[in-house]
This record gives structure tokens, sequence and C-alpha cells, in this order.
């Protein structure tokens, strides 16, 4: 398994495809971290009008955990587009070029590709989060400096410094959970077809679909989103509260932890009675 | 004269003379302002450990730490390594900037307060410009600390501070206690993020809002020579 799944990894990373994400996460980062290099304080400002007229404030809030904080918002939405770039591919890549044939000649079980692909398609997912986590946070660190972090949801939360590198770590940690089960996703569905835009493009517009209707604050849609793997996507905003809900948090880890294998095993099942023609 | 009009005359001088008296009886504000004047102008310079504590409905933070340098007659400084959030109103040189100027005081009497007996009395400043409009004070009639402060400020609202005093030799609060306003919070935009999951309550950022914010003083270090450099 350990071989299969190094040729998998192999596969992955000798595909330029696969350095687009890592390529434009850290050009969105680059220049999210410049425009807030600009205009960061301007904008601090005008965010705490009302308050700079009732107290007088002193301390660093533009600072390294602000701006990844606001970097974490804007590219959460993003990053499942760049991950299934690759992860959408991994099996119809293979049946567009013709390889599995000669892959399954070998003495290799169905299952046992299936579990590999999974696997690197994770590990793949996993590194493409820790640049996104390190770039981020090193980044904004080593241009804004540390302190306080001010959150900005209807209230306003000020969380000591040493009270925050832990949120970010979860919320990292969380979010790592979210992407894979988006990234097992794209292989449930790039195993069903023969062509490798199709699973990218598929998995992209279930993503986009299903956040719109989790955005909507309709009646109908409300009886949706618990059946909506996007409304448990952004639960890592919950680590930035005071008193984060630890067994919602659980219990949303939990549902993306049930669509992994829900959508492993489909893909596992369906894998195995596939025909493979190609 | 008759007897009926005798008796009359005598209840009319007694209600005139307990009159006078009672007039004469009555504190003069002045004075008891100069008396707390005299007392803060003993204190030329101090600095102490602060404690900050802000209970505003939309605001949540931890109990904040700094210490403060002050030297006569209004440089404050404050030193952390933490946010820090304090009053604007209130807690600079407001008390000394009335002083300095000319005003008008009215005794209004006496009023309990946390127990003691206090003077209230009102100030109109008549300054040229003054931030405050019209302030009321209770000061204690034996230490001659100000203990309450209600002011109400030209543009910005009305705020009040209680001040709470420790040890008796000393003439600098251990707490103060401000109740102010504070307008509504509005953001410009749902800046980021969602608020599902998180116990948000809307109904906190309407209206204008009254906030505390309690700030204890300890480890005072009063009238040290503190020299002007500490401040740059």
């Amino acid at each position: 398994m350990r071989k299969l799944v190094g040729i998998e990894l192999y596969k992955i990373f000798t595909r330029k495809r696969s350095y687009i994400a890592f390529i434009a996460v850290l050009l969105i980062i680059l220049i999210a971290q410049a425009a807030m290099l600009w205009e960061g304080e301007s904008m601090y400002a005008y965010l705490t009008k009302n308050l700079s007229d009732a107290f007088y404030m002193q301390g660093k809030l533009v600072n390294g955990y602000l701006m990844t904080y606001l970097v974490l918002n804007f590219l959460w939405v993003h990053i499942p587009l760049l991950i299934v770039i690759v992860t959408g591919d991994l099996f119809s890549g293979e049946a567009q070029g013709g390889t599995f044939r000669l892959v399954l000649s070998r003495p290799v079980s169905r299952g046992g590709l299936v579990s590999a692909k999974f696997i690197a398609g994770m590990v793949y997912t996993f590194v493409l989060m820790m640049l996104f986590a390190v770039s981020s946070l090193g980044l904004g660190l080593l241009l804004f400096g540390q302190g306080d972090l001010i959150v900005i949801f209807d209230t306003i939360s000020i969380f000591p410094e040493a009270d925050v590198l832990w949120r970010f770590l979860a919320a990292f940690a969380y979010g790592l959970l979210g992407m894979v089960t988006v990234a097992s996703l794209s292989m449930l569905l790039s195993s069903m077809a023969s062509n490798s835009l199709g699973p990218i493009l598929s998995t992209m517009a279930i993503i986009i679909l299903f956040t719109m209707i989790s955005t909507f604050d309709f009646n109908f849609f409300r009886y949706l989103k618990p059946f909506l793997l996007t409304s448990y996507l952004d639960a890592w905003q919950m680590f930035f509260s005071f008193d984060p809900d630890i067994s919602l948090i659980l219990k949303n880890a939990g549902v993306l932890l049930l669509h992994c294998g829900i959508f492993y095993t489909a893909t596992l099942l369906y894998f195995k009675r596939k025909d493979i023609l190609t | 004269m008759t007897p009926l009009k005798t008796k009359i005359s005598f209840l009319f001088a007694i209600l005139l003379f307990s009159g006078i008296i009672l007039r004469a009886q009555e504190p003069d504000p002045y004075a008891i302002i100069d008396s707390v004047s005299n007392r803060l102008g003993k204190i030329n310079d101090y600095q102490a450990d602060i404690e900050i504590e802000v209970d505003v409905d939309f605001i949540r933070m931890p109990v904040k730490h700094a210490r403060i340098f002050y030297k006569k007659p209004d440089i404050i400084k404050f030193e952390s390594d933490e946010f820090i959030m304090l009053p604007k109103r209130g807690f600079d040189k407001q008390v000394t900037d009335i002083l300095n100027e000319p005003y008008s005081a009215i005794y209004l009497g006496r009023e309990e307060l946390n127990g003691r007996q206090h003077d209230m009395i009102r100030i109109v400043p008549l300054g040229k410009r003054p931030d405050v409009i019209l302030a009321t004070w209770w000061i204690d009639p034996e230490k001659f600390l100000i203990a309450r402060n209600e002011s109400t400020m030209k543009k910005e609202g009305n705020f009040t501070v209680e001040f709470i005093y420790g040890d008796p030799g000393i003439s600098l609060p251990t707490e103060m206690i401000f109740t102010i306003e504070i307008e509504k919070f509005s953001l410009p935009l749902k800046f980021i993020g969602k608020s599902e999951g998180l116990d948000i309550d809307r109904e906190k950022m309407k209206g204008s809002n009254t906030g505390k914010v309690y700030i204890r003083f300890d480890h005072y270090s009063i009238n040290t020579s503190m020299t002007e450099d500490i401040f740059h």
C-alpha cells in the first residue's frame, strides 16, 4: 500500500497542474497582505470609528493575526476550488489517459488503488493547507508583527495575543478536515467519469450551489442546510469566539468525517463494479 | 399691641431667625471645591498598576493590565504589552480643567453614597469653550475627595464616574467606575464571516448602548519626582 501511495503521490507532484493551487494560494496571500500593508490602518480606523469616539485605544490591532484572519475569510471559499483541480482528476485522468487497464493488469486490487488515491489526495490537500497556513500566518506575522486579535462579527471580540495561536491551529485543522471532505467528493465524482473536466467542474458547481443555498436565509433553504456539505465547512470560525461551542464544533466535524466515509465507501463500491474500458 | 399680634410677630421673628441660621449653616460650595482642589494639588506625579475591565454589551475582551504614569499638570502615559481601551471622557484632566477655569457652583444638599453622607455640588463651567456644560460632584465632607462625578459634555453626551478610595492617606482612588454612553455600533457591511453557531444577540447592536468600564489601581507611587523623560 505504501508503494501504491508513493506512486500516486509521484503522479500528483510530477504534474504541472498540481502546482497551480500552490502558486494561486501564494499569490493571493501576497496580494492580500500587500493590500493590507497599504490600507490596513485606514480600514481598521474605519471599522472602529464608533469605538474611538468613546475610547482611547492603545496597542497594535492591525497585526499579523488580524491579517491572517482576514485572509482566511477571503480565501476559504476559493481553496476548495483549487484543490479539486487536482483531486477531481485522480481517477478520471487515468480513465481519460487509458492507463487504468495497464495499472489494474498488475497485482493491484481495486480497493487498494482507491485507498491509495484517496490517501494521496489527502496528502496533497494537507500539503496545500500547510502552505496556506504557514504562508498566511508566517507572512502576516513577519510583515505586521504580533498583537491581540480583533474579530468583528456583529460583536467585537478582542483576544489576547497569548490566546490566539491555538485558535488558528484549531481553525486550520478543522479547515483541513473540510477540504479533505471536498477532495473526497471530487474523487467520488472523478471515479464515475471518464474525462478530466467533468468531475472538476461538477464538484465546483456543487460547492458553489451549496454555498449559495447556505448563504440565503430563506425558510425553505433553512430546512436544506443541515443536509449540505458546505454548511459545515466554515465552522472553523467558531474557534474565534470566547466560548466556542465545542460540542457543536465536534458535531460539525463528525458530519464532515461521515461525508468523507460515505464518499470513500461509495467510490470503493462503484470502482469495484466499474467496467474498465480504457 | 394685642396678644395675638404679639404672638404672630414672635413666630415670624423665630422663623426669620431660624432661616438665617439655616442659611448660615449651608456649606459654601466654593470652599468645598477649594479644599478638593488643595488636596488634589498636592499630587505632583504618580504611577500605578491598573486593571481595566470593559463591560459593554457588544464588546468582549478579557481584563487588561497596564501601568499609568501621571505628571502635573496634564501628562498621562500608559504602558502595556496588551491592547487597552480607556474611556475618553472623565479619565483625563476634566476635573482640573474645570477647576482651572472660572465656574459657578451651587450647593445642592447632602446625599448618602456608599453608606456615607456627601455634599452635592453642581458646577457650571464658565470658561471660553468648556467641553463640559454641567457637572455634579458628590464630595466627601471630611476627606474632601470626589466620590462621584456626573457630567454632561457639549458634544459627547453624559457620563458618570464613581471613585472608590482605599487607603485613607491617599487622595487617589483604588477604583474608578465609568458609566458611558456609546453610540450604536455600526459596521459598514457584514464585514467578515458568518454568525451561525456563535452566540450573538443582534439587539445589542441597536440604539445607544450604556456601558461600564472598571479601572482598578494598585501599587501607587506618588510624588516620586518623576522626570518627563518617562513620557517620551
